[in-house]
């Protein structure tokens, strides 16, 4: 999963950005309203962290582009926490308010049901034939058993089970597991498909040649 | 007291209405009360002129003397002729029970003259029968009963003879049946005196003592003088021959007339009133209706529905100029209000920021094993952060103690080049690591004014401060001190970024961001130039700005100069050849 953070606090942009990386998301960040646009318009995030007073663009300009080209989902993380401010930000556009202090446990939360929301599963638990994806603990089950995953590995099964039945292309993948520092020229992808095939089964991931992988139900 | 304005209008009202009622009512009463008194007056007077007229028409010597000489009575007949038309009106008919009964009955013994009890013209009054003549009389006797001859007067015996000019006294047995509704009216009386003090004749209803003397008459009396005597109407005048004419015109009925008129007007004054008040209440609801519509408006308006107004556009002209002084003050009450939410959502908005750096970076440490290093760092960025906490509380608090007027000065004499230039030797180090040049001025003369040296210096530092986190590398700082007047005048002229002129009215506010969050990139709290303002104020002075985009702002800050005491104290870092 890939996230864009974009906050002017800078000791908070990168507190934010840790913790979501440490929670296996892909994480980019931007420092202004600007560079923030303009990222989240470039590239497919699952999801952005927004903050509203920002140099140079507001969150809620940022948003108004935004919405004119893309659903990502967002969460706006402002210290403005009247009533007018989250309708104001609800009704541009945004899919939830979480107000400044926070809690991390919260913030995670938050992301991860706009994600699961926007992919149309009510649940934080996928469902793939027998395996049991817990986007919540980041973990997978085959019945009781658990099966050990990487985070990276865990984040591809995660993306190809929120898309399931349904062709994720390589850039896509790409787009989705790695943040803008990392390397993405690599055949990395192949294999995380290769050792999720190892521990999964052989038959759980499906090659389309050409287009990209696919999980079926 | 009546405290509603209602009630207060009502009364007014009342009092006012009641006055011009009774005023209305007395004015019409007293002018039908001489209508009265008038008519009275005119019947007596010509009554007793057309006596006059009458008797000259008698003979003379029977006027002079009461025996004829041929032994004969004086005659009991007179014929007065032709009444004039104001005479034409009748007496009631209950009238006619006096009428009714012997002429000679009710007037008492005569001492004098008991030969002329019965004769004369007792019966000659109006009320005697229902005639409409108040004498009966007609012209050549003809009665009103249709008789073609007149009638005898008196009830013992016949006149003596016929006489064209007796005086004929129309019977009250005649009278007719037919009257209708006519005022009422009493019977006029008369007594006529002989020269010699003797009765000739008199009216029925003359009480003895009316003529027992002969009234005094002044002048020569040819014209009837007229007095009122016991309420009723009198007129005095010479007949001829030395006689004397009295007519008495009676006024009780006319008194009544008048009294059922003065009920009439109080009892429809009182009417009239009632219905002016019950209209004056109605009125006066209307009136005040407006007024309870303001404060209704008003009571609805509150700290979540500041932005109604009253309708000035269904108000009366009087109160249109209440609902808009009403209206302003809400208007400002509304803006004040929305400064006060304003200022709090950004104090919490600043609070709030560093808090969550604070909490976030601590929950991130203690989410799993950590290296020194990074725990290191995370309580440096939770140090960081409760610096500028504490920093902005500072500020807060300062404000709202200068707002409240609680923040204790200790007031003494400062050299304010002192306090300027221990500040520019504190922030020279920054200025250079920021790549600018920060130079001095001070002017040679002392610059002494009375305040407190800690709050001062927070000013030239502030702005100092600003001047170095918005000017460029290789940029210039002039601060300068000089004398102006009474007043000393503190510059800080930056070669920096500029302010545009539509933010320069509200840069001295709180939290004010010429742009949004660029405070955050400085560390500033967005409080500096508040606080500058507060203490500046608070010490006498003024602060203004200029400034030019790209070019660089100046900022000016006047005070007052004088001394608390002789003694001048400057700042320990001080240089003291300054």
């Amino acid at each position: 999963m890939r996230v864009l953070v974009v906050e002017d606090e800078p000791d908070l942009l990168s507190t934010i950005a840790q913790v979501l990386r440490e929670d296996g998301y892909a994480v980019d960040e931007a420092g202004d309203g600007q560079e923030g646009l303009y990222k989240a318009t470039s590239w497919d995030y699952d999801a952005i962290v927004l903050d509203l007073l920002m140099p140079k663009m507001t969150g809620w300009e940022v948003l108004d582009h935004l919405r004119k080209t893309k659903k990502t989902p967002v969460l706006i993380l402002t210290a403005r926490d009247a009533v007018s401010d989250r309708v104001r930000g609800l009704d541009g556009g945004a899919d939830d308010y979480l107000a400044k202090p926070f809690h991390l446990a919260e913030l995670k939360a938050r992301l991860r049901a706009i994600i699961r929301r926007s992919a149309g599963i009510a649940t934080s638990e996928i469902m793939v034939g027998e395996l049991t994806v817990d986007t919540k603990t980041k973990s997978v089950k085959r019945g009781d058993s658990l099966i050990l995953l990487t985070p990276r590995e865990y984040s591809l099964l995660e993306l190809l089970a929120l898309h399931r039945g349904a062709v994720v292309s390589r850039t896509q993948i790409y787009e989705h597991l790695f943040d803008e520092n990392e390397d993405s020229l690599s055949n990395l992808v192949d294999v995380h498909v290769s050792n999720l095939r190892r521990k999964l089964g052989k038959d759980f991931i499906t090659t389309r040649r050409g287009q990209g992988y696919i999980l079926h139900d | 007291m009546i405290r509603s304005i209602r009630g207060r209008l009502q009364w007014w009202y009342g009092v006012v209405y009641a006055l011009a009622i009774i005023v209305f009512g007395s004015l019409v009463y007293w002018r039908a009360d001489r209508d009265v008194h008038e008519r009275a007056t005119l019947q007596a007077v010509s009554t007793a002129q057309y006596l006059d007229v009458s008797l000259r028409n008698v003979r003379p010597r029977e006027i002079r003397d009461p025996v004829a000489p041929n032994g004969e009575n004086f005659p009991t007949e007179f014929s007065l002729g032709p009444l004039p038309p104001e005479f034409q009106f009748r007496p009631p008919r209950d009238r006619g029970m006096h009428g009714r009964r012997p002429p000679g009955e009710d007037r008492g013994p005569l001492p004098k003259r008991p030969d002329f009890e019965n004769s004369g013209v007792a019966g000659g009054r109006p009320g005697g029968n229902g005639d409409q003549r108040p004498f009966g009389g007609m012209p050549s006797g003809r009665g009103p009963d249709g008789a073609g001859r007149p009638r005898p007067f008196g009830a013992d015996g016949p006149p003596p003879r016929e006489r064209a000019d007796s005086i004929r006294v129309p019977q009250s047995e005649s009278a007719p049946e037919d009257d209708g509704p006519r005022p009422p009216m009493d019977r006029m009386e008369f007594v006529v005196w002989r020269s010699d003090g003797s009765v000739l004749a008199q009216s029925a209803g003359v009480t003895p003592n009316d003529s027992v003397s002969v009234p005094a008459i002044e002048g020569n009396g040819s014209a009837p003088q007229v007095s009122m005597h016991f309420g009723n109407v009198r007129a005095l005048m010479r007949g001829p021959f030395g006689s004397m004419i009295l007519v008495t015109r009676p006024m009780r009925h006319d008194f009544a007339g008048l009294h059922r008129f003065g009920f009439q007007i109080a009892g429809m004054g009182t009417v009239t009133l009632l219905i002016g008040l019950l209209g004056g209440w109605w009125a006066s609801g209307r009136i005040v209706k407006p007024i309870q519509l303001i404060s209704e408006t008003a009571a609805q308006i509150s700290a979540t529905s500041l932005d109604r107004r009253i309708e000035t556009g269904r108000l009366d002209e009087e109160l249109v100029q209440l609902g808009t002084v009403l209206n302003q003050t809400f208007g400002r009450l509304e803006t004040s209000f929305g400064r006060l939410t304003q200022f709090t959502a950004d104090a919490s908005h600043e609070l709030r920021t560093p808090l969550a750096i604070i909490q976030s970076q601590a929950e991130l440490a203690l989410s799993q094993a950590r290296t020194p290093e990074t725990y290191q760092q995370t309580l440096q960025v939770c140090l960081k952060s409760s610096e500028r906490m504490s920093l902005l509380i500072d500020g807060l608090l300062l404000l709202a103690r200068t707002d409240s007027d609680r923040l204790e000065i200790q007031r003494s004499d400062i050299d304010l080049r002192c306090v300027v230039e221990d500040v520019v030797a504190q922030l020279q180090s920054k200025a250079i690591s920021a790549g600018l040049d920060l130079e001095c001025i001070t002017s040679e003369d002392p610059m002494t004014v009375c305040g407190d040296a800690r709050f001062l210096a927070q000013v030239p530092s502030n702005l100092i401060d600003n001047a170095i986190q918005h000017t460029q590398a290789g940029g210039k700082i002039v601060v300068e001190v000089r004398r102006d007047e009474t007043t000393a005048v503190l510059t800080v002229k930056d070669t920096g970024c500029g302010i545009a002129s539509e933010h320069l009215p509200h840069i001295f506010e709180r939290f004010y961001r010429v742009d949004v969050g660029r405070s955050r990139q400085h560390g500033g709290s967005g409080l500096g130039l508040a606080i500058c303002r507060s203490l500046v104020e608070t010490h006498g002075g003024t602060i203004a700005v200029e400034s030019t985009i790209g070019e660089g702002s100046t900022f000016t800050v006047r005070l007052p100069l004088a001394t608390c005491s002789d003694e001048i104290v400057c700042s320990a870092n001080a240089d003291p050849s300054s």
